[in-house]
């Protein structure tokens, strides 16, 4: 069935597959070695070559040098050097002319035409160029033509793009505070379906250069529009900073239609801002929803609604089948007791409630004296901060 | 009685002939695939095409037996990671040393009682401490012994974030493996777990908290454990992760959904291969259910371990790992063959279940072939001894390529004599190595039922 020599001829052509391979990982360790001393090489030259630039002291780039810099910004490696070389001007005395050359920059039009160039690269190179402009935000004015023409560009880096490209542009657009390009990209992932987590979302958006309550109001105005991953993050970024959308978000958390992980982000909105007409709705999901993940948000959020309402509902919660409810529960209501440093609010201590409960569960009251041993704990360590 | 001799020599003749050209593609394709994959990836850090975000909150779980004497390095090292969120929780099995007295005394921990939901069953806890150290909440359980997968349940059913790190006691995580770890949860909402790289703590330097040297210890036996690591999370892993056919998140190292582990019954105490059996039970789980999920492998999230630099400690550790393979196959014996699992039935289960399960038997049954065809006068010895020259040459070259890739990935420097040693070590470990695990993997059915609660222990360097 088999011949001996196609089996050991098989057997050697893996072998050399199996060379090349090695002389290919022998290639790689002795570029990423020179790669180093390249680089370094390359961030020394593009550090003379500005100084150079900007001992002309001329007001536009001369022409020579802004050849240069299209002639060799095209390549990414001299882009990434290029980046150290900005990086090594942008710390410490030298910060004035980091920021005059950048403005040098942004008045020519050399990175609006090498975002073309990179338009047409792969990915990764790509979503480097995106990251290089998050770093060095080199086109200062979002409503300048030349921002525009460039964020336009790096918005239709997105099509067909891997994540990593995704998020860079996004960075990009945000370092620019470019609202018109972030809403464009923004709607170009919701429309795709495109994944970018809410995390990272919300922390881009944070980052935003321009207005973040203008921002933030462009973004609620089109919720609609976005994907539930989007609208996630959008309303986690507002979260952070603004509490202008009390009344807004009010209709969404009533929409029973609305996504279970969108109505737990606005509980925890209204957490943070305290709002009293979500009250009535966080109490009925507290004790009438079927969705013990909105349940245990609400029991937490209430903790910053006291009064008797709440009181009454965290309490009956305390019976929920479910232990994450019972638990969250337990936490508001010794919160509420505890607030501030042990003075009771509503008139319901700690006792009262362990008596409540002991005749239902064990279990609620183990929680109930855990969860008093630690506001006691800080309740000790709030004093001896105040003695 | 001779016709049918000689027609076991002439079927396992043609069988391992398939059998070793299966085995060396699958290698060939391992090794190319991970040098693409992790020059890639280099490529792609240099290019920043990166995802960091350092506050998705993670549990690290710490399950720990008799550990006194590395359990306060091993959480000091925890506490320094760089990552902002994240809690410990240290899971004492009921070690008969004072594993939990001196993580008490050092963090001066309090004891509380604490509610804990156990929705996953484990043995009971008998106490629980404590205490805030910087941002990091660190909670130390003592619970009756059950082992080590009893240990991680309680974890489970304690710890209070949505991702939790299951990790040896005597692990020691790199100072960016969590920040490397959740990249694949950032990148796809599906990834249900993410297993981390291994590399053992005897051969590499560390600095900050991070790897900075890699070198092939003296200890042969250390030196060939790493080549065999390193082919296997540097090759096979990689090429599983390709498409979604992992079939192991290591038990020293792994992210999981803590909903899902939950929802599908979470460790099973009775198997004590805890990490291949919870993966199987994923796959299975998912599958069963409908549910899109990936489960991924992250080659740059490093985690050091230290390897048995003693053969009685290395059989111990080689015969868990293959019983507990054994357990695992046979409790998810529905995969095999199993349209429903496509390339996880059919690849990956049916590698692991030819060429690690089985293998010793049918490498036992190889030499009595060899020994039956040179009975019968059929053994053609100068084919079988260029084979065997050739394969040989194969199989070093395959590892040193390996050796060279995890050089370049972690950025190591290589000289000439680490080159020289490493084709040393390479050589020994394919025409010696191999066989000493071979014959380990036969005895790891000796006392197979006393064994099952059984905690892995090594001798400390």
């Amino acid at each position: 069935m088999f011949n001996d020599l196609r089996i050991h001829l098989s057997i050697i052509m893996y072998m050399i597959g199996c060379f090349s391979i090695m002389i290919y990982n022998m290639f790689v360790i002795y570029r990423k070695r020179n790669r180093a001393k390249a680089m370094k090489k390359n961030t020394a030259g593009w550090i003379k070559t500005i100084h150079q630039q900007l001992a002309a002291n001329n007001s536009n780039i001369c022409p020579k040098h802004k050849k240069h810099l299209l002639k060799s910004l095209i390549r990414t490696g001299e882009l990434i050097a290029f980046s150290h070389a900005l990086k090594f001007f942008n710390r410490g005395d030298s910060k004035d002319l980091y920021k005059a050359y950048v403005r040098l920059l942004a008045q020519s039009t050399i990175f609006q035409q090498l975002a073309l160039v990179y338009k047409k690269k792969k990915n990764a190179e790509r979503a480097y160029f995106a990251y290089f402009i998050s770093i060095h935000p080199l086109v200062v004015k979002s409503e300048d033509i030349i921002c525009k023409n460039t964020t336009d560009t790096m918005v239709s880096f997105t099509k067909n793009a891997d994540i990593y490209c995704r998020v860079n542009v996004l960075k990009a657009l945000c370092k620019l505070g470019d609202l018109h390009g972030l809403v464009s990209v923004l709607q170009l992932y919701s429309n795709k379906a495109a994944f970018i987590h809410h995390k990272l979302l919300a922390e881009d958006l944070y980052n935003f250069a321009g207005d973040k309550d203008k921002l933030a109001l462009k973004l609620w105005e089109n919720y609609k529009l976005w994907s539930n991953n989007i609208l996630l993050g959008v309303i986690t970024f507002i979260t952070i900073f603004s509490d202008m959308f009390k009344t807004a978000f009010l209709p969404v958390l009533q929409n029973q239609y609305a996504s279970i992980d969108i109505r737990i982000a606005l509980i925890h909105y209204y957490k943070k801002y305290i709002y009293e007409p979500a009250l009535p709705i966080m109490l009925e999901y507290l004790t009438q929803t079927k969705s013990y993940e909105l349940a245990i948000a609400a029991a937490t959020t209430l903790s910053a609604y006291p009064g008797r309402p709440t009181t009454n509902a965290l309490t009956s919660a305390l019976e929920s089948e479910n232990w994450y409810v019972r638990y969250s529960a337990v936490s508001s209501l010794v919160e509420l007791d505890a607030y501030p440093m042990g003075v009771s609010l509503q008139g319901v201590r700690p006792d009262m409630f362990i008596n409540n409960a002991q005749s239902r569960d064990s279990n609620v009251q183990q929680m109930i004296e855990y969860k008093l041993d630690h506001a006691n704990e800080k309740y000790v360590n709030a004093s001896e901060v105040i003695i | 009685m001779t016709s049918i001799l000689e027609k076991f020599v002439l079927f396992a003749g043609v069988f391992f002939i398939i059998y070793l050209l299966i085995y060396a593609t699958f290698t060939f394709l391992a090794v190319a695939v991970g040098a693409y994959k992790l020059r890639n990836q280099d490529r792609m850090r240099m290019l920043k095409n990166e995802l960091k975000h350092t506050s998705i909150p993670i549990s690290i779980i710490v399950p720990a037996y008799n550990e006194a004497a590395v359990i306060i390095k091993s959480v000091k090292s925890l506490l320094a990671l760089d990552y902002q969120h994240y809690e410990i929780v240290v899971v004492d099995d009921y070690s008969s040393d004072n594993t939990s007295q001196l993580l008490i005394d050092e963090f001066n921990m309090k004891p509380y009682d604490r509610p804990i939901n156990r929705v996953l069953e484990c043995q009971p806890h008998i106490a629980v401490h404590e205490q805030k150290v910087g941002n990091v909440n660190l909670t130390l359980i003592r619970k009756l012994n059950g082992g080590k997968s009893d240990a991680l349940n309680m974890g489970i059913n304690a710890c209070s974030y949505p991702y939790f790190i299951c990790m040896d006691a005597d692990s020691f995580l790199q100072k960016d493996s969590l920040e490397k770890i959740v990249q694949p949860i950032l990148e796809d909402d599906t990834t249900v777990s993410v297993g981390g790289m291994i590399l053992l703590s005897q051969c590499v330097q560390i600095e900050d908290g991070m790897a900075v040297s890699y070198k092939l210890p003296n200890n042969l036996l250390v030196s060939m454990q790493a080549i065999e690591y390193d082919r296997t999370f540097l090759g096979s892993r990689i090429l599983f992760d390709t498409f979604n056919g992992n079939l192991i998140i290591s038990g020293a190292y792994g992210l999981f959904m803590k909903s899902l582990v939950v929802a599908a019954g979470g460790y099973d105490a009775s198997n004590i291969g805890e990490d291949m059996e919870l993966a199987l039970k994923t796959h299975v789980y998912c599958r069963n259910n409908n549910i899109q999920y990936r489960m991924r492998y992250a080659s740059s999230a490093v985690c050091l371990t230290q390897a048995p630099s003693r053969l009685k400690d290395l059989i111990g550790q080689r015969k868990r790992w293959h019983l507990g393979m054994f357990q695992s196959m046979r409790a998810h014996w529905q995969i095999f063959l199993n349209l429903r699992f496509g390339v996880v039935s059919f690849l990956s289960f049916m590698y692991y279940l030819l060429y690690e399960l089985l293998s010793p038997i049918i490498e036992i049954v190889g030499f009595l072939a060899i020994i039956a065809a040179s009975h019968l006068h059929l053994l053609n010895v100068r084919f079988m001894v260029v084979f065997l020259i050739l394969y040989v040459i194969y199989g070093v070259a395959l590892s040193l390529c390996i050796y060279m890739q995890h050089i370049y990935q972690q950025n190591f420097k290589l000289s000439i004599s680490d080159i020289f040693k490493a084709l040393a070590v390479c050589f020994l470990e394919f025409v010696f190595f191999r066989y000493v695990l071979v014959f380990i993997r036969l005895r790891a059915f000796v006392g197979y039922r006393k064994n099952k609660k059984v905690w892995g222990t090594i001798t400390r360097d």
